[in-house]
């Protein structure tokens, strides 16, 4: 009776021990995907990335071309004082997205085109689509 | 009993050992995560790719030499911009951020940006993202009958903007 007691608490002890570790290491991986996505995903990381690529693609469309680039993870990044046709805006050779009131990045494309631009919504009215089209400048 | 113990030591110690381990994964995957982010995206040697295209379409007609293109372009490539479409503008820099190099094998060579040639072509074949960014490309265009070798190296520098400083 007394070597079985002492088994079981034993035993216990042991799936105590073994179920605090799992926990621990669930939490520690979870931060650790939390922090992740957090440094992935900062507004800042967005703008330059957008601004970056749309003048890629500007720097290589030619007269006539037409870009639709998806823009839902940018409105649901958006502070809802930015408008949605002003976010991504085109002055000159310089491109600019922002985000957020005091935030923004520019970058310049080297490309002499002009480009004008409207916002579509796709039929199933869930993806918005920014339109480019671009022109001689 | 003796062993009994032993055992629930060595658990403890595998415990701890166990504790590093996770602890050495983690400072890897953060340091990893905050050296590529905290860099930024880094688009000079697509963008030299693109401009070396462009000079190309400018020069080039259906696999010949578009002599009309190369004789408007002045040999310090000042009119570049005008003749090839482009536009080097950038309100971010004070100084030109480009250089580019058209060499036509016995004949004429359009350099853009020559006086600060030393600040881009030097160095092409260093690897550093603190320095410009450079793309060389060669190709052989039709004049007449015959071929002739166009070099082209285009360079950009955007440094603040593409690389931690």
């Amino acid at each position: 009776m007394k070597i079985r007691s002492l088994k079981s608490r034993r035993s216990q002890g042991f799936l105590t021990e073994n179920v605090v570790f799992i926990i621990i290491a669930v939490a520690f991986i979870a931060i650790l995907f939390v922090f992740l996505y957090r440094v992935s995903s900062t507004t800042r990381s967005i703008e330059e990335g957008t601004a970056k690529k749309i003048a890629l693609l500007l720097d290589s469309a030619k007269p006539g071309t037409i870009i639709e680039l998806n823009i839902n993870a940018l409105l649901a990044e958006k502070a809802s004082g930015v408008d949605e046709l002003n976010m991504i805006s085109i002055t000159g050779n310089t491109i600019t997205v922002k985000l957020k009131e005091n935030s923004g990045y520019s970058y310049s494309f080297f490309n002499k085109i002009g480009a004008t631009k409207e916002i579509e919504t796709l039929p199933d009215g869930e993806i918005k689509m920014l339109k480019l089209t671009i022109a001689e400048a | 009993m003796i062993n009994l113990k032993n055992k629930k030591a060595g658990e403890r110690v595998l415990g701890f050992y166990w504790m590093i381990v996770f602890l050495i994964i983690t400072v890897g995957i953060v340091s990893a995560a905050v050296l590529f982010y905290g860099n930024p995206l880094d688009v000079r040697g697509i963008e030299s790719r693109i401009l070396s295209d462009k000079i190309i379409e400018c020069i080039a007609d259906k696999g010949s030499l578009n002599e009309t293109a190369v004789n408007l372009l002045n040999a310090d490539g000042i009119n570049l911009q005008e003749v090839c479409g482009l536009n080097f503008a950038d309100n971010y820099y004070d100084e030109n951020q480009f250089y580019a190099e058209i060499i036509i094998e016995n004949g004429k060579n359009i350099v853009f940006n020559k006086e600060h040639s030393g600040a881009f072509k030097d160095f092409c074949e260093q690897k550093s993202r603190k320095l410009p960014i450079c793309h060389k490309e060669i190709l052989f265009l039709l004049k007449g009958n015959d071929f002739q070798k166009v070099s082209i190296l285009t360079s950009i520098d955007k440094t603040e903007q593409n690389a931690k400083l």
